[in-house]
């Protein structure tokens, strides 16, 4: 019967050896405070949990001492979540730095980027991120690019400076239409019209705000092989994104 | 007490001291000072640990009560600590 006892005793300290190690470790290894913090508090947990069953196992006869490892043990699962809490929001609020490959955030308000070419087509692409905006609460932005290389292309330089400001007021009024389409809804958007490349536009304009989000039109084309070009350039779009800026892409039909 | 339960309790302990010696790593490197109450309170943990190992091993819960302690002190101290870092320490 003892020798039954020691070998759970020494079963359960190794289980919560091994834990209470492993936990050390990732305290030590891994790359920024909030992984560390997970590392310890749950391995840590389960750790202490396996000696302190050792000790149960191996004190059995005594039923006070029962009392008090279960005590120590519920100690460690009520206090641990709550610790570990306060630490890291507090870390949080004093600007402790994330690992920068963290993916998932959930205290950053979102950042929507929507690009809009303007007209009743996206109408449906407005709605969507308008939609986003509101059940995030995040800050939404509509974007306009006009394009360059089509003013400079169709015309000469005496007109290509007044075309590209009719442009610019053309863009102006689509940005505002969508703003006063937000606004409709209760939220509040703001705006932006930018010359250039339109893709590289987009990619950059959502680097300079930081962007959580991009809401992409889905293109629809009457023909079948415009449509496969279209959509194979709005799925680079949406890639260069997610790579180059780490934002979520969503896709509005 | 004497044998083999003996012999693996000294080689937890010093295993659990090991952890400690990481954890003291991580206190002394930071970089900020939540990374260092959070080793701290890491110790603790490991000290309630040992403590427990060592009632195990010489046959006497009493020290349990040490255990229990130490793992309250650990808990108010990392509440105290965060509380501390959210008044405005320079984290």
């Amino acid at each position: 019967m003892r020798l039954a006892l020691d070998i759970l005793t020494v079963s359960l300290a190794s289980a919560g050896l091994f834990f209470m190690l492993v936990a050390a470790i990732g305290v030590l290894r891994m790359p920024d405070l909030f992984t560390r913090m997970h590392a310890a508090t749950k391995a840590s947990t389960l750790g202490i949990s396996g000696i302190l069953l050792a000790a149960l196992v191996y004190f059995q006869a005594t039923g006070a001492v029962t009392t008090k490892v279960a005590l120590i043990i519920l100690f460690f699962f009520l206090t641990a979540p709550v610790g570990a809490h306060a630490l890291g929001r507090a870390a949080y609020l004093c600007g402790v730095q994330l690992w920068p490959e963290t993916h998932r955030f959930d205290l950053t308000r979102a950042r929507i980027v929507c690009p809009t070419r303007g007209g009743p087509p996206s109408q449906a692409l407005h709605e969507k991120a308008i939609e986003l905006a509101r059940e995030s609460r995040g800050e939404l932005t509509f974007l306009h690019v006009v394009k360059r290389d089509l003013i400079e292309g169709a015309v000469g330089p005496g007109e290509a400076m007044r075309l590209l400001n009719e442009m610019r007021a053309l863009g102006q009024s689509i940005i505002a239409s969508a703003q006063a389409q937000a606004n409709a809804r209760g939220v509040t958007a703001r705006g932006e019209v930018r010359v250039g490349e339109v893709d590289t536009e987009i990619v950059r304009f959502a680097q300079e705000m930081g962007a959580t989000i991009v809401v992409l039109g889905y293109p629809e084309k009457a023909n079948a092989s415009e449509q496969q070009v279209s959509e194979e350039h709005v799925w680079a779009l949406a890639e260069a994104l997610q790579d180059k800026v780490g934002a979520q892409v969503v896709m509005a039909r | 007490m004497t044998g083999p339960l003996a012999v693996f309790l000294d080689s937890a302990m010093f295993l659990l001291g090991l952890a400690v010696v990481l954890c003291v790593i991580r206190l002394m490197r930071g970089p900020s000072i939540a990374d260092r109450a959070m080793a701290l309170d890491q110790i603790s943990v490991q000290a309630v640990g040992i403590v427990t190992l060592h009632s195990i091993r010489v046959n006497d819960a009493i020290y349990l009560d040490a255990a229990l302690v130490v793992a309250l002190i650990g808990f108010l101290s990392v509440l105290a600590f965060a509380r501390y870092i959210e008044r405005g320490a320079k984290a």
